[in-house]
């Protein structure tokens, strides 16, 4: 059924000469669209020269640092004119104005008179940047103007690239110079670094011995000073030694001729002891005698017995006295004799030293002057030890300072010769080769390395996925002008949604696979756009119309003329958002969320993926949202088939105003 | 079977698209009605096949209001616009097409045979729009009884092709009497006429008695 039902649809179509006429003026309606513009827009870059535009030179020139004459717009005019990218005619400012006013140049590019006399005065101590005049009309062309901000921006960049290569030279020599008077400094440094540790050192050590003399001093000063005070009382003793030595002599002799008395005295006394022995003897005897005749007057009676006791107690008395002084001249006997001696020793000696008397306070005269010699001349050595002391810690002090001053110097002047070393690192070292090498990287210093994954030929190809997509569009829109969306024959006869849909959809679409293949075939062999991939873009792109053919069929069914009309509604909306030009990205928000859902977005993707050769994985990531609308398209035809089988509607079965 | 429109009516007052309609068809008859207007034929005829909802009354098949019963056992015949082939192609298209609604084998050589057991073979490159009357109305009854399940045929607006009613009459006529129901939707003039050659009007209630379908003979009161 579904076969028939196409054929027989085919047939309606061409059952008249209008109305194959129709089908194929219809049919070319996207071949022509698709066609004259990728025609048109093919490599419009490649015939930029065909561009009138206008080159005036009112630089006077200038001097530059080297003192030779130059004239940079010129120069650059001159470039401009051999390039040959633009249709560049050198005229007179007034010729350029009034010709991009009339339309005869489109746009205008002017160095102006003092161009190369602000580009010299870069390399100055006032330097104004130089100005390039672009003069454009919008009404020439818009895009006109903007290849004119191109071309005005690569005049720029040359001219800047080579004043700036020539600035970064004599930057670099500068710098270099800079270098080599660092190098210097940092040798300087280095030296000055190691001296200071040296002298650090020798600071250090100094403060260590300073220390010590001080310490020593102090010490020194101390003994000094007990010194001094030590001998000045050995003088004043020694005076006094000296005074009492002065009599010694006249008491020595004084002393002699004591202690001869004293030695005749005793040998005397030895004598006199000796005769005192007898009477003792005596008068003990007489005690003894007087005692009998005391005893026998008692006895006799003579006596009383108190004056008998009286009489024995008194001769007890003279008994014990007498005895006393015996034993006593006895004990002092001995004494007696060695006093006797003694002193006769004593004698001789004190004879001796009074001999030697006078010697002797001579010598002690002379140590007592020796003394307050020596006395004074500790003192002064005292104070001096002092003064010593003092000053060995001030010097000390001194030292500490210096050698922590020494320190910081070394520190110091080490972080300088490091510094300054690092400095020299950080200023590469270069030959004349490598400056102008360098100049030239600072001048131009961002180079574009364009990888292309994949590369459209030129503009037209660039374009192409993006018109084919809306060529199959529109050719589907415009068929379903002429192709009945679903058989009315079939709805009344027979209750069949799915076939009467997919006949329905079977007649666009392969009318449609017939309208891109010729396309295809118009970009490819007519336009010798070469596709990465053209087997499989002819197949992606019949899928495309057959997924077209669905949607605007689907509308159809359910809206009637009403759903055509929102098919050439989604055409425009797709034609901004498909992203065909400008990246979608760019879309204001809405736009860009209707871009994600609407086909034509992911057609074109698809279209450009096979034929720039994209990536298979991007590729089918345009398939699925197109196969979901060709299904759910479908299955809405289908749906509306069903109801449509079931019952009319007076909408459907009237003709619609529009389109009718 | 009986077809019933019970005052059924598409849209209200002057301006309804069809104003409410009583009308009976009988079982095995021809039956005749007459409407006015350009568009009431198709849309009449659509109420009768069950294929558009009244929007007041009602539409019935043997009093019951199954109208998926009432579409799958009639067909709509040359009805304008839902039915009626694209005058400019050729006749065995056409044929074709009607195979292929009747689920049959749509060759060209089976084309060929039907067309020339109707004795118009000769046709059959030519423009539908070329078949004689009464050819016309005969051949796409036929072929739509080819479709599983058609019992009744709405045939809408014969008249407009022209030609004598008597031929294309008598060729329902002789379908009806295999038992077929047979609805004719026309103007009041053609009305008139397929009365006189005994057609059943079906503005007329079914009495319940008549069980049978009319024997008159059309052909013969046709030819007195």
């Amino acid at each position: 059924m579904i076969i028939t039902l196409v054929r027989t649809e085919l047939a309606r179509l061409t059952s008249s000469k209008m109305g194959i006429l129709s089908l194929v003026a219809l049919m070319t309606v996207p071949l022509v669209y698709g066609g004259l513009y990728l025609w048109g827009n093919q490599d419009p870059y490649s015939r930029l020269d065909q561009i009138p535009a206008a080159l005036v030179v009112d630089d006077t020139g200038a001097t530059n640092d080297d003192g030779e004459a130059v004239n940079y717009g010129q120069d650059a005019a001159d470039e401009l004119l051999d390039g040959m990218d633009f249709g560049w005619v050198e005229v007179s400012a007034a010729q350029a104005k009034a010709g991009i006013v009339s339309g005869k140049y489109d746009f205008g590019l002017t160095f102006p008179k003092n161009f190369s006399t602000d580009l010299v005065s870069a390399g100055g101590d006032d330097p104004t940047a130089a100005k390039l005049a672009l003069t454009t009309s919008d009404t020439n062309s818009y895009l006109s103007s903007t290849l004119a901000e191109r071309a005005a921006e690569a005049v720029r960049v040359k001219v800047a690239e080579q004043l700036g290569e020539e600035a970064a030279g004599t930057l670099l020599d500068s710098l270099e110079q800079v270098r080599e008077g660092l190098i210097d400094a940092a040798d300087g440094a280095k030296q000055l670094s190691d001296g200071a540790a040296t002298a650090a050192t020798g600071a250090s050590t100094l403060a260590e011995g300073a220390a010590s003399a001080a310490s020593g001093a102090a010490s020194l000063s101390t003994g000094n000073a007990s010194l001094s005070s030590g001998a000045s009382k050995l003088s004043s003793g020694l005076t006094q030694l000296d005074k009492s030595a002065a009599a010694l002599p006249s008491a020595t002799a004084t002393l002699a001729t004591g202690a001869a008395s004293v030695a005749s005295g005793a040998s005397q006394a030895a004598t006199g002891e000796a005769a005192l022995l007898t009477p003792a003897a005596q008068a003990s005897q007489l005690s003894a005698a007087v005692q009998t005749e005391a005893t026998a007057a008692f006895a006799d009676g003579i006596v009383t017995p108190d004056e008998s006791q009286s009489i024995q107690t008194k001769l007890g008395q003279v008994a014990a006295l007498t005895a006393g002084v015996s034993s006593g001249v006895t004990k002092i006997a001995p004494g007696l004799t060695t006093l006797s001696s003694g002193a006769a020793q004593v004698s001789a000696g004190t004879n001796t030293l009074n001999a030697q008397a006078p010697v002797l306070a001579n010598a002690v005269h002379t140590a007592a002057t020796g003394a307050a010699t020596l006395a004074s001349g500790a003192k002064s050595a005292a104070s001096g030890a002092s003064s010593l002391a003092t000053g060995t810690a001030q010097l000390s002090t001194g030292a500490t300072d210096l050698s922590t001053g020494v320190a910081s110097l070394a520190s110091g002047s080490s972080e300088l010769s490091t510094s300054l070393g690092d400095a020299v690192v950080k200023i590469p070292g270069s030959t004349d080769a490598e400056r102008s090498k360098a100049a030239a990287a600072i001048a131009d210093p961002v180079l574009v390395k364009r990888t292309s994954l994949t590369e459209a030929e030129n503009y037209g190809a660039g374009l192409a996925p993006f018109f084919i997509t809306l060529a199959a569009w529109i050719g589907m829109y415009a068929l379903f002008l002429l192709v009945r969306p679903l058989s009315r024959r079939a709805l009344t006869a027979v209750r069949r949604p799915v076939r009467t849909a997919l006949a329905g959809w079977l007649t666009p679409a392969l009318l449609g696979v017939l309208q891109v293949a010729a396309l295809f075939a118009i970009v490819t062999f007519g336009l010798g756009m070469d596709s990465a991939n053209p087997l499989a873009l002819l197949g992606f792109l019949a899928f495309i119309s057959i997924t077209f053919a669905s949607i605007i069929l689907a509308l159809n069914v359910w809206l009637g003329s009403v759903g055509q009309f929102i098919g050439l509604i989604l055409m425009v909306v797709q034609l901004v958002t498909a992203g065909g030009t400008f990246p979608w990205q760019t879309l204001p928000a809405p736009l860009a969320f209707i871009h994600q859902g609407l086909p034509m977005s992911h057609a074109v993707d698809g279209v450009r993926q096979l034929m720039y050769g994209g990536s298979p994985a991007a590729f089918w990531a345009t398939v699925l949202p197109l196969a979901a609308w060709l299904l759910i398209s479908l299955a809405a035809s289908a749906l509306g088939a069903l109801k449509q089988g079931r019952f009319r509607t007076l909408r459907e079965l009237r003709p619609s105003p529009i389109g009718a | 079977m009986r077809i019933a429109l019970e005052s059924a009516a598409i849209g209200e007052g002057l301006g309804a698209s069809v104003p409410p309609l009583s009308i009976t068809i009988a079982d095995g008859e021809v039956s005749v009605l007459a409407v006015e207007t350009a568009e009431r034929p198709l849309l009449v005829s659509l109420l009768l096949g069950g294929r558009i909802k009244p929007d007041s009354g009602r539409v019935t098949i043997d009093g019951s209001d199954d109208l998926d019963e009432l579409r799958r056992s009639t067909a709509l015949v040359d009805t304008p616009v839902v039915a009626e082939p694209t005058a400019g192609l050729s006749l065995a298209s056409i044929v074709a097409e009607e195979f292929s609604f009747a689920a049959l084998p749509s060759s060209r050589r089976a084309v060929r045979d039907f067309l020339d057991s109707a004795g118009i073979g000769e046709y059959g490159a030519v423009p539908v729009r070329a078949l004689p009357p009464a050819r016309r109305t005969r051949m796409f009854s036929e072929l739509a009884l080819l479709r599983p399940g058609v019992e009744a045929l709405i045939v809408t607006s014969p008249e407009r092709h022209g030609g004598d009613p008597a031929e294309w009459y008598e060729n329902l006529a002789a379908i009806a009497r295999r038992g077929v129901t047979i609805a004719v939707v026309t103007d009041a003039a053609t009305r008139g006429i397929l009365l006189s050659y005994g057609a059943r009007d079906a503005l007329l209630p079914i009495p319940d008695s008549l069980e049978a379908a009319s024997t008159t003979s059309a052909t013969e009161e046709s030819q007195s």
